[in-house]
Order: structure tokens, then sequence, then C-alpha cells
């Protein structure tokens, strides 16, 4: 999945352009709430065909947390 | 014991609200055809149950056009007619709809409704049955609101739906059909859909229940109702074991 790609995802999940996904984005100043986090299971065993662990979710705090592990 | 002599095929039946079916209908004088994709586990429950004559089949009711026939094949190879069903077998995938995939639904559609149609289909069936009660495990959120369950709330409903028909439509052949509607149950289901809860979360859901989460037992005395001669005049019924949720 090519970078652009994968911002997209990530901007149509949060509701926010494009333009506001970067790195270093902390999730506190998205909306990274229970609903979200369903969400970004379901995107990435869906899109990514990866189970993502309820456990490692909880530690991400930054966009980039989110693009390294969809790597 | 209320269902002594009886058959009863429980899918889903390798844990949770299908594995509690079996034990309860075991307890009951019934002979238990476990339905599962898990092997191991289906060995494990088979084991644990009392009386005798008890087996399982390995299958993955992802693919139901190919394995239902088989299970059928299987669970009446010793010329013994079934006399009950219970499909508990499930998923319960929970995402916002910004996140649904075509892939997401065909696979709980074809896990929570597609395969105990097919099911049906072959039940009914002179070799399989004379009759009988079948039991689907439905949901409190085929008939309330729940955030991120929009898909698998459509699933149930469409079990609900069709069990209304499907009891008058065989009615006269001696079938009966209904569902239970279960709300917020201590199972590996809840688990995965409160994982990304902290327990303030948990507390949250568990307060919308006036009597607290609910156990598979729980769910598995209603089931165990309906397919009990004792519910002969009960059919096309969404029976709704919730603990007080929808009645808030």
């Amino acid at each position: 999945m090519t970078d652009e790609k994968k911002i997209e995802l990530l901007a149509e999940l949060f509701e926010v352009e494009e333009s506001a996904i970067i790195p270093e984005k902390k999730l506190s100043e998205l909306k990274w709430d229970s609903m979200n986090m369903l969400g970004l299971i379901a995107l990435f065993k869906g899109e990514l065909d990866i189970i993502l662990p309820a456990a490692k979710l909880r530690t991400f705090t930054t966009v980039n947390d989110i693009l390294q592990e969809m790597k | 014991m209320i269902l002594n002599g009886q058959k009863i095929l429980i899918t889903g039946a390798s844990r949770g609200i299908g594995k509690a079916c079996a034990q309860r209908c075991a307890n009951e004088g019934a002979r238990i055809v476990l339905v599962a994709r898990n092997e191991n586990a289906l060995e494990d429950v088979r084991r644990s149950l009392p009386g005798n004559g008890h087996i399982y089949i390995a299958a993955d009711l992802l693919d139901p056009e190919s394995c239902v026939p088989n299970i059928f094949k299987t669970a009446c190879a010793d010329g013994i007619k079934l006399t009950g069903m219970v499909h508990a077998a499930g998923i319960a995938h929970s995402f916002p709809v910004k996140t649904v995939s075509m892939k997401s639904m065909l696979e709980s559609f074809t896990i929570n409704y597609f395969s105990f149609m097919m099911l049906v289909r072959h039940f009914i069936q002179k070799k399989n049955s004379d009759g009988g009660s079948i039991v689907a495990v439905s949901s409190v959120a085929s008939i309330a609101g729940w955030q991120g369950l929009s898909v698998y709330g459509g699933t149930k409903g469409a079990l609900n739906a069709s069990t209304k028909s499907l009891a008058i439509e065989l009615a006269d052949k001696g079938f009966r059909f209904n569902t239970v509607l279960p709300s917020n149950i201590k199972t590996d289901m809840l688990a995965s859909i409160t994982s990304v809860l902290d327990e303030a979360g948990i507390h949250e859901i568990e307060k919308k229940q006036p009597l607290g989460f609910g156990t598979p037992m729980d769910v598995a005395n209603s089931v165990l109702f309906l397919l009990n001669p004792a519910s002969k005049f009960i059919t096309g019924t969404n029976l709704v074991v919730d603990g007080g949720y929808t009645a808030i």
C-alpha cells in the first residue's frame, strides 16, 4: 500500500483533511475514541489483512505509531 | 429429564453460548451433535458432556454450501434423525460504518445468517428429521441501536424476520422456529467488542443492563425452554433475554 493510500484511509477514519494526517500528530488531537479504535482494527484487517491486537493499539500515541504498524 | 430421546445439532458449540447450550441439553438427556471449526475444542466439549452418543463435526460455516450437506450426512449416519437444532455460531465484528467493506459484511452474513438458512434447508429433509424445534441465537442489537453494530445487528434482524416466515411455512410439517435475543453476555465475543474500552467504559455498558452482564448459561436456559416440548405452542417468536437492557 502506498503512503498516499494510508494517509487517505486515516483521514477518512478520523474524518479530517488528508493534510492533517502527519506523522508527528498526536492521536489525542484527533478523535481517538473507542469507535475509531474499532474502526482502525477493521481497517487493518480489511485493507492490510493484519490482526491488530487491542493491547498494541492502546500503545499508539501518534499518527506515526499507526503508520509504522501499517508497513 | 426433559430432553430424553432427543438429538440436537448445535453450531458454535465449542465455546460461549453454543457450548452452554450443549451442556444444558446434555444434562437434560439429549444426544448432542456439536458443530464448530476448532476440532480440539469440540473434542474437549464432547468429553465433558454427561450421557452417551454425543458426536462432533468440525466444519467451517464460512462455506455453508459445501459443509452443510456433510454436517447432516455425518449427523444422521447412525440412522437416528434429529429433533432439534440451535444455531449459535456467529461473529460479532464491531466497526463504524465508515470502515465497512463487502468482505466483512459477507463474512458476517455468511456465518450469522446464510449458514442458518442452509442448515434449515437440510434439517427439514425427511432423511434428517420428522419435525422439531429450531432456535437461532439472535441479539438485542437486532431491535435496539448500538454504535458499531449496524452490520451485526442487520444479520441478526435477518434471523428474526426469517424465523417468523419459516414458522408459518413449516408449521404443518411439525417444525417450530424461534430466536433468542441476548444482550451483553460474558463471552469471548463480548471481550472482543469491549477490548478497546477501559474499566469505566465496560462498567458503563454493564450499567445499561439492570441485571448486569449475563452468562452463556442464562441464554442456554432460554434455548432449552424453546427446545423443550413444554414450549410446543410457541413458534415464530423472538425471545428477549437481556437482563432488562431493552426495558430501559
